[in-house]
């Protein structure tokens, strides 16, 4: 082998450097900006012994009567869907470092054979390398860089999504297995109404009319009833769906009841600004304007030159003389000179920025109209609280008052027993309508709502320097005096 | 006799009298306002007559000035209490309902004051008594309507006896309903053939007072809850106390909006006079319930001959009892079993009731919490237990030898002479 042909091949791997696989694909930063973010936990399953030690604490929660954050971690360790999109870190890596990789220099020979003397074997030896991409491999890497972070992002946002639809599911659960129980008692009621028209019209005191009146009330109420413990199922398979549970897993439970509303609302001021600051699919839409950004720049650099080789090159001659040097090969970019790459760029860049503004302005509209219902459900509930529950239980008392003293009939009593049920089941609806908002809206925001404080706390500390994008100041940000 | 004609000749020559009287008096001549408390003294000094006893009620003192009687009605809101455990919120006269009763003569020249003190205008009709057609207190036909804060004075002679009336005749469905009535009783000029130890006068009356609320309801028209006595209710209702062959005469009232066939146990009566004048004795006829129509009057009488404790009540049997349900499902012979239970677990405290009869239902309204300010629809305790009973409702005591009309309490059965348990 021709020694100085051997020398410039190993130049030019060391000078690429490398990028070498990472085991986590970058989950780990997945991970901890979940656990600042929703203060739970994630793991992702690459068939380590870790496993065993997730199963039993999957186990080990599922044992007892399930809170939201436990449904949303057993959610978050076991749902395979969740699992699935964690690969995209490894695709996405796996082209950031293809991104680093120098391209293979090229050797060729070519041996020929004179058809007259003299007859000595002509040979040509060569390397040629494309040392322009080397060149460029620092911006590539840069650019990979960003995409991946964008991927990183997103895959945390869907984490976080996907947090917001287990919370509501559960709410949706617990109220639909509690509005179950309600209209339990309202069936109960039209029963106990049907049968005691039942034994006065075999006393012989009311006509069938009044009889097949009360059956009528009756099979409503027992429909009512199994339509109620309907939903309630079929919540309680969403949520097996969503924790990624079957066979003897699925026999977990909730509790009775949807929980009190904290009695101090949490801090609700700057969540605009917060939201902006926060939202991580924010922050990917700003690594897109990024990237197509510094695709643009690496692609307006080097219009005029995309195709320089260098190369060495050695001949044998027929005579046994060896002829060596040095070749180059360069585009000459008469005709086409990117202008088409340019202008596309330019027209997906440009679309990348409306789109980040557009998702901006969604978001702060999100967050205000969450913001506002949420306020306004806090309202409802109170009043529910204060007032309207106690009004129908007051109701109650007040007609078996008027029963005991025989001014009014049992039949009006129970009635006004169903009466008070269904305001219970409204107002269990708007309890749990409280906490699915508050799930919407901590989605929304991107963090957990927190009961004592400002924006200044929802700004959860990214848990990598790669969280602190330039997305926010790249976005046109309201002025703060548009956060009430 | 004084044919009919002649009356009223004679009665408008006294009105033409009492027309100067009527310029002569002022507000500022008005007697002072008396609110006599329940069950006072008839008025002393006059011992003409027996003194009527207004059961639950008073008679209204007056002022003699230059040979006329003058009295001083002041139409006004008050409490009533209709039974220990509800007031109620009334119209009466002089603090009360009814107003205090007014008793006069026979030939009696009367001017009656009347100052009003309700928040609307009010006038007084003088129910059954002969007087000079702007003295009859039609508001608007017989004379200007009193003003709240305006005392109008009335005045003429009585040319006739009996037992009459007085009540509202300007707004009178809802002055009336709300307690607004009175008897105005007039005692013969000649001594009676037979002389009365005891004079008792009772005006009927019907509310509707809705359980939970103190205020009748006005706009009542058939449905009503509350029947009364003078304004009470058993077992608010005071005995009627008599001592054995005393001869009683009982004068009812009604302003209610039923007829009452008021029935006595022991005894027969006769109706000797309506507001209308005197029955002739041969006219009268012995009848154990007497049928007070109304807008009418009606004077009973009879020898109390028989010792004992003896009801003495409405006989329409839902007039016996305080408010109660009428559109309440009918449990009777209804067996619960089974339901009472499943009820029960929605409704802490239910008591299945009626499965045999009501009479069980005055011992478990002691136990169970009603509305406010509501009586149980039925009560009351004799020495044998309970009465069940309410509204129209008491009890004539008549007892051998007593010196006193305080109430005796109850009867003392001599020996073997109460019904008894042989199986």
């Amino acid at each position: 082998m021709n020694p100085r042909l051997v020398l410039a091949v190993a130049c030019l791997v060391s000078l690429a450097g490398c990028a070498p696989m990472t085991k986590d694909r970058g989950f780990g930063c997945v991970r901890n900006v979940v656990a600042a973010r929703a203060g739970l936990d994630v793991h992702w399953n690459q068939g380590t012994p870790a496993e065993a030690q997730v199963a039993e604490r999957i186990r080990r929660v599922l044992s007892r009567s399930l809170a939201a954050d436990d449904v949303v971690q057993v959610a978050l360790l076991n749902n395979r869907r969740m699992q699935a999109s964690y690969a995209r870190l490894g695709i996405a890596q796996a082209d950031l470092v293809e991104a680093g990789l120098l391209e293979n220099p090229v050797f060729h020979v070519r041996p020929r054979w004179p058809d007259s003397p003299p007859t000595a074997t002509n040979i040509e030896l060569g390397v040629e390398w494309d040392f322009l991409q080397a060149l460029m491999i620092p911006a590539r890497k840069q650019l990979a860089g960003t995409r991946y972070e964008g991927v990183r992002l997103g895959v945390t946002h869907e984490v976080l999504t996907f947090v917001g639809q287990v919370r509501e599911a559960y709410y949706t659960l617990v109220a639909a297995e509690q509005l179950a129980n309600v209209m339990r008692v309202v069936a109960e009621a039209a029963e106990a109404s049907y049968e005691l028209a039942e034994r006065m019209s075999e006393a012989g005191n009311v006509p069938e009319l009044d009889l097949q009146n009360q059956r009528a009330l009756y099979e409503e109420a027992k429909l009512e009833y199994a339509r109620a413990r309907l939903e309630s199922l079929d919540a309680r398979e969403r949520l097996n769906a969503l924790m990624g549970l079957w066979g003897d897993q699925t026999a977990w439970s909730v509790p009775a009841q949807l929980p009190e509303m904290p009695a101090i609302e949490a801090s609700i001021v700057h969540l605009e600004s917060a939201a902006i600051a926060n939202r991580l699919d924010l922050m990917e839409a700003g690594r897109e304007v990024e990237a197509l950004s510094a695709a643009l720049g690496i692609t307006r650099n080097w219009r005029f030159l995309l195709f320089a080789r260098i190369g060495i090159d050695s001949e044998r001659d027929t005579s046994g003389q060896w002829l060596t040097g040095p070749e180059l090969q360069v585009e000459l970019p008469l005709f086409n000179q990117r202008q088409a790459d340019i202008a596309r760029l330019e027209a997906e860049l440009q679309a990348s920025e409306d789109r980040l503004t557009a998702l901006a302005i969604e978001i702060r509209s999100e967050v205000r109209a969450l913001r506002t219902r949420l306020l306004l459900t806090r309202q409802v509930v109170e009043r529910y609280q204060a007032v309207i529950v106690p009004t129908y239980q007051r109701i109650v008392q007040l007609s078996q008052e008027q029963y005991n003293f025989m001014l009014i009939g049992i039949f009006h009593v129970l009635e006004a027993r169903k009466e008070e049920m269904r305001t219970y089941r409204d107002y269990v609806n708007q309890v749990r309508d409280y906490w699915i908002t508050r799930a919407r809206l901590e989605r929304a925001i991107g963090a957990r709502l927190t009961e004592n404080a400002g924006s200044a706390d929802i700004n959860i500390p990214a848990a990598t320097d790669s969280d602190q994008g330039p997305a926010s100041q790249q976005i046109p940000l309201k002025p703060e005096g548009s956060d009430p | 006799m004084i044919t009919r004609r002649d009356f009223v000749t004679t009665g408008l020559a006294v009105g033409g009298a009492t027309l100067v009287g009527l310029q002569r008096a002022s507000a500022q001549d008005a007697p002072p306002i008396v609110r006599p408390k329940s069950n006072e003294s008839p008025p002393q000094g006059d011992s003409s007559f027996t003194g009527v006893v207004t059961p639950n009620g008073a008679s209204l003192p007056h002022v003699m000035r230059d040979g006329v009687k003058e009295f001083h009605i002041v139409a006004e809101a008050c409490v009533r209490e209709f039974a220990p455990g509800m007031e109620v919120k009334c119209w009466g006269y002089n603090g009360q309902t009814p107003g205090p009763t007014i008793e006069c003569n026979e030939g009696d020249h009367v001017r009656l004051f009347v100052t009003n003190h309700l928040p609307e205008h009010t006038t007084i009709h003088w129910h059954g008594i002969f007087l000079p057609s702007g003295m009859d207190g039609v508001g608007g036909l017989n004379q200007p309507h009193i003003r709240p804060g305006e005392t109008y004075v009335y005045e003429f002679t009585l040319r006739q006896h009996g037992t009459f009336m007085y009540h509202p005749h300007a707004d009178e469905m809802v002055q009336m309903a709300v307690g607004m009535m009175g008897l105005f009783i007039v005692h013969p000029k000649h001594p009676r053939k037979n002389q009365i130890q005891r004079d008792f006068a009772i005006m009927l009356h019907n509310w509707q007072v809705n359980p939970g609320t103190y205020r009748p309801d006005p706009s009542i028209m058939v449905e009503f809850n509350m029947w009364t006595f003078n304004s009470r209710v058993f077992p608010g209702t005071d005995h009627l106390v008599v001592r054995t062959v005393d001869r009683v005469r009982i004068r009812f009232g009604n302003l209610s909006m039923w007829n009452h066939p008021i029935h006595v146990h022991g005894h027969a009566w006769k109706i000797v006079a309506t507001d209308g004048g005197e029955i002739q004795e041969a006219g009268q006829w012995p009848e154990t319930t007497v049928l007070v129509p109304v807008g009418s009057t009606r004077d009973v009488e009879f020898i109390a001959d028989a010792p004992g404790d003896w009801a003495l009540h409405c006989h329409m049997s839902h007039h016996t009892m305080n408010a109660m349900g009428h559109a309440i499902p009918n449990t009777l012979g209804v067996d619960q079993r089974g339901v009472a239970e499943k009820i029960r677990s929605l409704l802490p405290g239910y008591m299945a009731m009626g499965e045999s009869g009501m009479a069980e239902h005055q011992d478990h309204a002691m136990q169970m919490a009603g509305p406010k300010n509501t009586l149980p629809m039925m009560t009351g305790k004799g020495q044998f237990g309970n009465i069940e009973m309410g509204g129209m409702f008491t009890v004539l005591k008549v007892r051998d030898g007593i010196t006193s009309y305080e109430d005796p309490g109850w009867y003392a059965f001599p020996a073997g002479s109460v019904a008894r348990r042989v199986g």
